[in-house]
């Protein structure tokens, strides 16, 4: 999340609330990809690009970004250079800057607000109670599962394991993911038992939401108007 | 590494509209009568299972991770949908991977499979436990594969065009990745049976299937 952003990101974006600056992205996300000329899209990205640049989000986290989409995108788009169209080469442009624009604005709303922020937004968004208790809980529990894995991993190494794809070792790398399911209700049984004890009726309780505010507003709103005025354009066009 | 993670741009708004009102459904499918002792067992599980699908398979110069779709749905049955949920949350906040537009349609090629497993081998118990996790983890790609290039068609006919279409590259890419997948779930699988046996026992004829009654 916002590791590197919290500090330096302007104070009007990280009091947008989040549950408008959530609906602003979808809306924004959505508009982007119906849109079917590739120049608008590019104005598309570029204004969700601006907006990066003014909260000061760094634009090297953004490239790191756009590598993890990028092999998807390849396995998405090469087959189609392989024929010399003209139209292929624009539909391949298209599809490459809608999944940029998208990362873009994905982007600022994970790097412009907190883990919290963006939970208590969800849970403002109506999102139900069990979904957002079961999310909560994996989140929290993830990274003793990453560490598990580690450790289980390491032990393995320390008896001269080697990954590969021979059936061998494939047998290990089953019984390890299998390990992991095992010690996983090992401790929601204990958990169960402890939550019941506090009185846990499946559901945890959030923060209240914050209040959205006229300046909330204003800037969802500029949002929509970004993204809508550039689909009317593209329609009159 | 490859993953069944669609993003934005890809797919048309009109399936990505779609597909996020299927999500919704089966969605809500799934989380439909979860008891609040469900809770905590589902949350780690789906923790394990995500942690569990970041497992990178070295394959020459490259790795894999494995999907577990039919994994999902043989251990956690019709709530295997809400751990897909999760996963996909995570992947989304941990790693950036997959999209807003996409999601829907990432957690259906995710959870119509494992759902289709889980019905699968709820009537089909004579396999051996191993045999259903090796069938439930090739068929399970398999499905969410089909499904992916269902999806592609929709969006434009591009995608299926030409000498070595998208649609093919995808077909042949996943191949390889739905025999791994099929060989890990068979031993995870087994090993899970031999450990905590009544987990699966829905899995077996002695087993009491809860969503039959």
């Amino acid at each position: 999340m916002n590791s590197q952003a919290s500090v330096q990101v302007p104070n009007w974006a990280a009091n947008w609330e989040a549950r408008t600056k959530i609906v602003a992205a979808i809306i924004y996300i959505f508009g982007v990809i119906s849109l079917t000329q590739i120049s608008f899209t590019a104005v598309a990205y570029l204004s969700s690009l601006l907006v990066l640049l003014v909260m000061r989000i760094s634009i090297k986290l953004l490239l790191q970004r756009y590598l993890i989409i990028t092999p998807f995108l390849l396995l998405m788009t090469i087959p189609m250079l392989w024929q010399p169209e003209t139209s292929n080469a624009i539909f391949v442009g298209l599809i490459i800057t809608k999944a940029f624009t998208s990362m873009t604005v994905i982007t600022i709303v994970l790097e412009s607000q907190s883990l919290d922020q963006l939970i208590n937004g969800l849970a403002g968004l109506h999102i139900p109670p069990k979904l957002l208790t079961i999310l909560i809980l994996s989140y929290r529990y993830v990274f003793m599962f990453l560490d598990d894995i580690q450790r289980m991993l390491t032990a393995a190494k320390s008896r001269f394991f080697r990954g590969s794809i021979r059936i061998s070792k494939l047998r290990v790398y089953g019984q390890l993911m299998a390990g992991l399911l095992v010690k996983a209700i090992e401790r929601s049984e204990n958990m169960y038992k402890a939550m019941a004890s506090r009185g846990f009726e499946g559901a945890i309780p959030f923060t209240p939401s914050n209040k959205i505010t006229s300046k909330d507003i204003i800037k969802t709103g500029i949002s929509i108007t970004i993204i809508c005025s550039i689909i009317i354009l593209e329609n009159i066009n | 590494m490859i993953a069944m993670h669609v993003a934005d741009g890809v797919l048309s708004v009109s399936v990505a509209i779609a597909t996020t009102a299927g999500a919704a459904v089966v969605l809500s499918y799934a989380l439909k009568g979860t008891s609040e002792e469900e809770i905590p067992k589902i949350s780690l599980l789906s923790g394990a299972f995500f942690v569990a699908s970041l497992i990178n398979i070295p394959v020459g110069p490259t790795s894999v991770h494995p999907l577990l779709g039919g994994f999902l749905g043989l251990v956690l049955g019709r709530r295997a949908p809400l751990a897909v949920f999760v996963g996909l949350i995570l992947q989304t906040l941990l790693f950036q991977h997959g999209g807003i537009s996409t999601f829907g349609a990432n957690f259906l090629l995710m959870s119509i499979p494992a759902l289709m497993m889980h019905w699968l081998f709820r009537k089909w118990k004579s396999p051996s436990t191993f045999w259903k996790g090796a069938i439930a983890g090739f068929t399970a790609v398999g499905i969410g594969v089909a499904l992916l290039v269902l999806l592609l068609l929709l969006s434009d006919a591009r995608y299926g065009s030409g000498f070595f279409s998208v649609t093919q590259m995808v077909l042949l890419a996943y191949f390889p990745l739905a025999l791994l997948e099929a060989t890990l779930t068979a031993f995870a699988i087994k090993h899970l049976a031999s450990v905590r046996p009544h987990l699966l026992d829905h899995l077996t004829n002695q087993g009491v299937d809860k969503d039959a009654k």
